[in-house]
């Protein structure tokens, strides 16, 4: 360990006063030896704290009291460092290899990949058992509170119709959960400025627009066959808090892009944040469309009437955009609808629906460029691909 | 670490008191000669490398990830590590030779650990919180308002006490009424802020009650749906419908002062809180001193209008010239089949007012932003004097731009991986740019005693990006 001697100037600081003293540094016996003009003291050297040393920095010890030892000459200090039997820990081992950060990079591309598609879902989950029911009831009375006078007003709809759909409801959940265990729900009808819409709160609130309910009783007989459809969706919202999951991702996911790209600019930051959050929120809608096939095979039901309502919900939509385009100017306030809504929905589920008509009403003067982004940040999965899945289902026994 | 204390007072090591006093005198040639009183100047220099400094990211990175972040601690440590070492002063004076010493941070490891925890927490418990109700996000946004003070300084304190420079470590002397106080100027647009709800809630009260006095008499017919502010007054008695008026235009009249003087109070707090942290640096006995005025600041900001102003005209007559050219070649496929004297400016607005949003949102970010940064560092720096110390900071706008510009796109381009380069780039940027003088050579001073400081303003000023940049 220590062989030849491997003496090294450097600059001593006591660590009281910011004055420099010149000294010899050498390495003896498990030592430290500083000899300077008319001092001299000698410390053990595991009891020295060696600075991490980079290519032009400063070379830098920590002496035990705070004293502390600067040299200006890298190679002699280098060689001090090893003659003293200085061992970095890996992490400075590996980053002063170039074919270690190599597998590093590499290593971080795999990693990052998954924390982004199984990471940040899981930790939102276990974040999420945590919170006590309670307080996700109080979140989800909270954002029906601030919705209410904003975008939702009392419905109109006859007090019969209203009991007619929740029984209906109510039975297929009973239906679907034989031996009991259903998650807690609480069913109400707004009058909306969203259009035919239907979602579901933090805390199982269930919110059904009046829109919706003629939407789909212009259907007939299968009407309400659609509206427990829909329930059933937002029920499989419930079972799986989605809402809470959705903003827990969002927190991880924000928390994971600031540290990766940090204050570049937030832009680069929110953009991949955003773009995962639109996807986790597909695999949701999966998920809950899943729960509604189940819950409506278990009441008797068939899952095309699901298909037969999107088409509706589409018809709807192709006719409103038209019928727009002959009024033209109104894109402001449609923008301004439809952000409100986006806003202030904790988990909304804009079936497609009015968003889209103002979407398309929106596209009719902005560019195809703003088309395809629309497209692509949408977070439902497209109406063909959710139709085609329930006709699907149809068919299975 | 008791062992090595005891050590220090171990007969070894022989400094005795007239030997001390007399390696001074006898040795000039090897020891630095005593501080002497010329004035020593000196200026920053940055030697950190991009290539070096990515394997460290990279690697701290990694192991961040690995460990769902226990890791961060020692990631933070590491990155300030290599920021420090190889931030230089070289500086000296007409008698004093030229030294060269590099700063250091000596913050602890166990010292961040729990103080990240108790931060990530927090950040966690808002992001997710505030996205859900709103009265809960008014109420974490005020807690996280009234506590930033509290970070800021706690975070400046804890940054300088572990940055230390030929041996000594700095400090930071601001107390905490003093960074309260900082901030008192808000009060002014948050009082008219509150007046303005209070007057027009009263004014609304004022209608009610008309409104029940117009029914008791039993004027015809009112109906109690009758929830509007109009149909209120529309029974209500001339003189206090004229008072129900006033009041609510008195309160709309708040309201715009309060949102103005909210703006008008925006420079003001700055320099405010520049003059708190600037004034209070310690390097021993030696503090820094502040000399920015009001006026300095109202300079500073007509300029940035001035740049803003200019950067919007040119995005103006860029887009203008844009939706000019790009309608005329995509009017070819887009207006061919109604094709009409009808419309024909509106796909030319459509593409104006696209290249204008994004044109304005590109000229803030990369040519009035940086503007700012330079112009901040640059006054702040310059201003920064004390009968013991002065700073001056050169910022160059041009090469900032320049800096800022390709950062920001190899960042993108490289999804993330250039920020290291970009780190090293804008620090030697800033760093290089600041010289300055001390009064006497600070060989002569003397440390001071150091106190206990606390990590978690320091990882709360990170992670929250309240920093007061140092």
């Amino acid at each position: 360990m220590t062989g030849v001697p491997v003496a090294v100037d450097a600059d001593y600081f006591d660590g009281r006063s910011a004055r420099s003293r010149r000294v010899r540094l050498d390495a003896r016996g498990g030592r430290l030896v500083l000899t300077g003009d008319g001092f001299s003291r000698e410390v053990a050297l595991s009891d020295v704290r060696w600075e991490e040393v980079s290519r032009a920095g400063n070379r830098h010890a920590e002496l035990p009291d705070g004293a502390t030892l600067q040299s200006q000459d890298a190679a002699g200090w280098d060689r001090l460092r090893q003659a003293a039997g200085v061992r970095d820990d890996m992490a400075v081992r590996a980053s002063r290899s170039w074919r270690a950060t190599l597998i590093a990079t590499v290593a971080l591309v795999v990693v990052a990949s998954g924390t982004w598609i199984y990471g940040v879902p899981a930790a939102a989950n276990a974040v999420v058992k945590l919170v006590p029911a309670s307080v996700e009831q109080k979140i989800g009375d909270e954002a029906i509170g601030s919705m209410v006078g904003e975008m939702l007003a009392p419905s109109r709809l006859p007090r019969e119709t209203r009991d007619r759909i929740t029984d209906a409801f109510r039975e297929a959940v009973a239906k679907s959960y034989p031996q009991g265990g259903a998650p807690a729900w609480r069913l109400d009808f707004y009058r909306s400025r969203i259009g035919p819409n239907a979602f579901a709160l933090p805390g199982g609130r269930m919110v059904m627009t009046d829109e919706l309910v003629e939407l789909a009783q212009g259907a007939g007989k299968d009407g309400d066959a659609m509206l427990v459809g829909v329930l059933s969706h937002e029920l499989g919202h419930v079972r799986g808090r989605h809402g809470m999951r959705g903003a827990a991702q969002a927190g991880f996911a924000s928390l994971v892009a600031g540290l990766v790209f940090g204050d570049v600019s937030s832009l680069v930051a929110a953009a991949p944040a955003l773009l995962l959050q639109q996807g986790y929120s597909r695999d949701f809608e999966r998920e809950a469309d899943r729960e509604s096939v189940r819950m409506l095979k278990a009441a008797g039901y068939s899952p095309a009437v699901m298909a037969d309502f999107f088409e509706r919900m589409q018809r709807r939509d192709t006719e409103a955009a038209s019928r727009a385009r002959q009024r033209n100017g109104q894109e402001a306030t449609a923008a301004k609808e439809a952000q409100a809504a986006d806003g202030a929905q904790a988990k909304g589920d804009a079936k497609g629906d009015a968003k889209g008509a103002e979407a398309a009403r929106r596209d009719d003067a902005a560019s195809p460029i703003a088309r395809r982004l629309q497209i692509a940040l949408s977070s439902h999965p497209a109406d063909a691909e959710r139709i085609r899945f329930f006709r699907e289902a149809a068919t299975r026994p | 670490m008791l062992r090595c204390v005891e050590r220090m007072s171990e007969p070894s090591e022989v400094v005795t008191a007239p030997a001390a006093s007399s390696a001074f005198g006898a040795a000039p040639s090897i020891n630095p000669p005593p501080p002497s009183d010329e004035p020593w100047r000196f200026r920053l220099k940055f030697s950190g490398q991009g290539g070096e400094y990515f394997r460290i990211w990279i690697v701290n990175l990694l192991l961040t990830v690995l460990t769902l972040g226990i890791y961060y601690p020692w990631a933070r440590l590491r990155r300030m590590r290599y920021f420090y070492a190889n931030t230089w002063v070289e500086g000296g004076s007409r008698t004093a030779p030229t030294e060269r010493h590099a700063l250091d941070y000596l913050a602890k490891p166990k010292q961040m650990v729990g103080a990240t925890v108790i931060v990530s927490l927090a950040f966690l418990a808002y992001s997710i919180g505030s996205r859900f109700s709103p009265i809960l996000a008014m109420f974490l946004g005020l807690a996280v308002a009234a506590l930033t003070p509290w970070v800021q300084r706690a975070g400046l304190r804890f940054r300088l006490a572990n940055t230390s420079w030929r041996g000594l470590r700095f400090g930071f002397s601001g107390t905490l009424a003093e960074v309260y106080r900082v901030y008192w100027p808000i009060a002014i647009p948050t009082l008219l802020f509150a007046a303005a709800v209070l007057l027009s809630s009263a004014g609304e009260t004022m209608s009610m009650g008309d409104e029940g006095g117009s029914m008791a008499e039993g004027s015809d017919g009112a109906t109690g749906d009758a929830g509007d502010g109009d149909g209120a007054s529309g029974n209500a008695s001339p003189a206090s419908r004229r008072a129900w008026w006033s009041s609510l235009s008195l309160a709309g009249g708040l309201m715009l002062a309060s949102i103005v003087s909210g703006y008008l109070v925006l420079p003001w707090l700055w320099l405010r809180f520049a003059r708190y942290r600037q004034t209070h640096y310690r390097f021993g006995s030696l503090h820094s001193g502040f000399v920015l005025t009001n006026r300095d600041v109202l300079r500073l900001v007509m300029r940035l209008i001035g740049v803003s102003l200019l950067a919007a005209l040119v995005v103006f007559t860029l887009a203008g010239l844009g939706a000019w050219l790009l309608a005329d070649s995509t009017s070819v496929i887009q207006a061919m089949p109604r094709k009409g004297p009808g419309k024909p400016l509106s796909p030319h607005w459509g593409i104006f007012m696209l290249l204008m949003l994004v044109g304005l949102g590109i000229a803030f970010r990369l040519v009035v932003l940086p503007y700012l940064w330079v112009q901040q560092q640059n006054v702040v720096w310059s201003a920064t004097r004390s009968p013991h110390v002065m700073f001056r900071s050169r910022v160059s706008f041009g090469r900032m731009v320049r800096v800022d510009l390709v950062n920001w796109l190899l960042t993108i381009v490289t999804l993330g991986l250039y920020r290291p380069f970009a780190e090293v780039a804008m620090a030697r940027l800033r760093i290089d740019a600041v010289s300055g003088a001390f009064r006497r050579d600070p060989a002569g001073v003397i440390g001071a005693e150091r106190d206990r400081v606390s990590a978690v303003g320091d990882v709360g000023a990170d992670l929250f990006d309240l920093g007061g940049a140092f």
